[in-house]
Parts: structure tokens; sequence; C-alpha cells
């Protein structure tokens, strides 16, 4: 652990949006190149949900993006490419597969927590558990990361990468990773295209629930200022002992 | 948007990293522009820390008087609630709240202690002494 070196030959690219730029890191190596605007047409990665019954920083997370994870699954499944995702329990497990995967030369993807992040300026550290990093390496005990926000490859220790594959909160990402496994080498792209608009265009038409895509966003702006029932609007995040 | 007109105020990502945004070349074709920040978002930002630090201020005169635990006070610079608190120390959230008052933070064990001078990433003895409250400064992060 200590004296070892691992590199795998990964180009990064900064993206505006996390998942997005993991995912289109992670196709470029495997020579799919698709920009970032494109793996975000197929994913169908536009989004509205409101969802009062779900408290990040105490109050109700209005979010634009799909879940996370839907992006990367949509486009690889629709560009035939194999995949595989794993979920730990136990985090001494999680940190050994992400091992053995670097041993493989799998660049590995992992959804991690904002705020135990060491390299991230402090104003932007938030209880935030939906970030993607790209693992690409290993050096001297700490670990070479490509994450989409940052300009260059950043490191962070084994006890910190551990932390924020583990944090804690709003969703705990319980150390979720995913890689691919396997490309076809004939995929349609023209097809694949057609299918992010249209699952669009479905999200933005049928979607019944009054808390998602184009019905969640009227109820979310009823419910600005003092439209909000009272227990939509989140407890103070403290609790005074008496 | 042009790529002329993409605003490059000031951010809060000390130089570290600039956003991406997409923007019109003079051909009319999207380009990927980074920018500094943009002065509505950085307020937004500054807004929310506003209200962190004037909590973090109101628990540090709680502990400092002697009403709360040091804990809490550690907890609320952390930006946790006792429930977040709880699932990263794995203690039942009732028992981290009890934690809370000084009756009860002066009984704890070691073991217990340490697991909380870890979450907070400080030692146990940090998390002790009272000094360590008295001469911190609250920056974000």
């Amino acid at each position: 652990m200590s004296q070892d070196k691992l590199l795998i030959d990964f180009q990064h690219k900064p993206a505006a949006h996390c998942e997005n730029g993991a995912t289109s890191n992670l196709l470029n190596h495997y020579n799919i190149r698709l920009s970032e605007p494109m793996v975000f047409g197929i994913g169908s990665g536009l989004f509205f949900s409101y969802m009062p019954f779900l408290k990040l920083n105490g109050i109700p997370v209005v979010s634009f993006r799909p879940w996370p994870g839907t992006i990367f699954n949509r486009n690889t499944r629709r560009l035939g490419i194999e995949i595989q995702r794993y979920k730990f329990r136990d985090r001494k497990e999680a940190m050994k597969m992400l091992d053995e995967n670097l041993a493989k030369g799998i660049p590995t993807g992992c959804l991690v927590g904002v705020y135990h992040l060491t390299y991230f300026p402090p104003a932007y550290r938030f209880h935030f558990n939906a970030h993607n990093i790209v693992v690409i390496g290993r050096e001297n005990g700490e670990y070479l990361v490509s994450d989409p926000i940052m300009p260059g490859i950043e490191r962070i220790s084994y006890h910190d990468l551990e932390r924020v594959r583990f944090a804690q909160g709003t969703q705990p990402p319980k150390g979720r990773m995913y890689f691919i496994k396997g490309i076809s080498e004939t995929f349609d792209l023209k097809n694949a295209i057609v299918e992010g608009i249209k699952r669009f265009a479905k999200i933005c038409s049928r979607f019944r629930s009054p808390f998602l895509a184009l019905k969640g966003s009227v109820t979310w702006q009823s419910k600005c200022g003092n439209g909000q029932r009272n227990w939509e609007k989140g407890k103070p995040r403290y609790i005074w002992a008496r | 948007m042009k790529k002329k007109e993409v605003p490059q105020d000031e951010g809060l990502s000390d130089g570290l990293f600039e956003d991406i945004c997409y923007a019109l070349d003079d051909d009319g074709h999207y380009v990927v522009v980074p920018t500094t920040g943009f002065q509505p978002k950085t307020d937004a930002l500054l807004q929310a820390w506003d209200v962190i630090h004037e909590k973090v201020e109101a628990v540090r005169q709680q502990v400092l008087a002697g009403n709360l635990s040091p804990i809490a006070y550690f907890m609320e610079k952390n930006i946790m609630d006792a429930r977040l608190l709880a699932d990263y120390t794995e203690l039942p959230k009732w028992k981290v709240r009890r934690h809370l008052k000084p009756k009860y933070f002066n009984r704890l064990d070691n073991s217990i202690l340490d697991r909380y001078a870890d979450t907070f990433g400080i030692s146990r003895e940090q998390l002790m002494d009272i000094r360590t409250i008295q001469e911190d400064k609250h920056e974000p992060g």
C-alpha cells in the first residue's frame, strides 16, 4: 500500500455537471467520443423534482437533475454498453474492490459526498451526497481522482476517500461505484439520440406526480414564499438542549 | 448568450476551479467558456454561509455560558444536526441529543469521545478543551 504507483492513462476533461462529465470521460476512455452536452441529451438529463418529504440541510430538496446514476445508466443502455454497479455495506470491502479494479486498469466511477472532499474549496462544502468522481490511480497511499468539476487531476488520501464514499445524511452513497465492462463495436448513435429526446418529451408531458417534472415545477411555484405548508418548511437544523 | 457576455464576477472557488458555461462564439457555435463566478450565485452562497455563521456564533455563546456541551458547537460548525451526527458516530439519535447537554457530556467515556472527535476531525483533547471554542474563529468549511 505504501510505495506503489498505479496510474491509468485517462484523459481528464472538466465539465459543468459532475455526472455528465464522469460519463463523458469514462466513455472517452473506451474510444466513444461524446461531448458533455451529447451525454446530457442521450441521458435525458433535464428533469425537475420538488421533494418536500426529503430534506437536505434542513430544507426541501429542489433538483433539476434526475436521481444520481440515471444519466450514466441511460447512456450506457442506449449505446449497448455493458456496465457493472456495486453498492457496499462493508467499508474495507468497498475499498478492496476499488483497488482490484484499478489493478485491472479499469477507471471506476464513485458516488461520493462533497463535505469531506479535501481538495474542494471550503465555501462549496455542504452535506450533499450526489457528486460523481472517477478514480484513476493510486500513488503512495493516495488516490488519484478525476473530478469533473476540477481543472486537473486531484489527490485524496485512503482515509478521506473511504469517508466520502460512505458519507451520511440524505440519501447516503453507501460506497456506490460503477464502471464499464464491455463495449459493443457497433452502436447506433442516431437511435440513442432519438430515444433520449423521446424519453425527455415523455418526462415533460406524462408524469402524473405532483412533485416531479412539469407538475412538480407548478407545485413548487405555488409553495414558494408563504405558500408552504408547515410540514414542508422543514424544521430548524439545530436541536436545543434544555 | 454570447461568449463575451458570460459573467466573470468574483467567485468563491479561491481560484481552485472555474465554472464551465456554454455560450455562442462569433460563428454561432456553442463553445465551452470558463467563468470565475456569477455575482447572484456568489451572493446566494454567501447568504447561506451567513445564516450558518450566525447559528454557530449563537451556539458558541451558549457553550461558553455552560448551557450546551462542546459537541453542540462542533456539530453546528460542521453543519450537522443530531441525526446526521448520529449517523456518522453510529450512535442512537437520542443519545447524541443527550450528549449535547454538559451534564451527560461530562460523564462520557473515552471511546465515545473518540468517535465524536474523529467525526469532527479534531483530537479528543481539543474536543474537551473549552479554550478551543474560545479561540476558534469560524471559517467556511
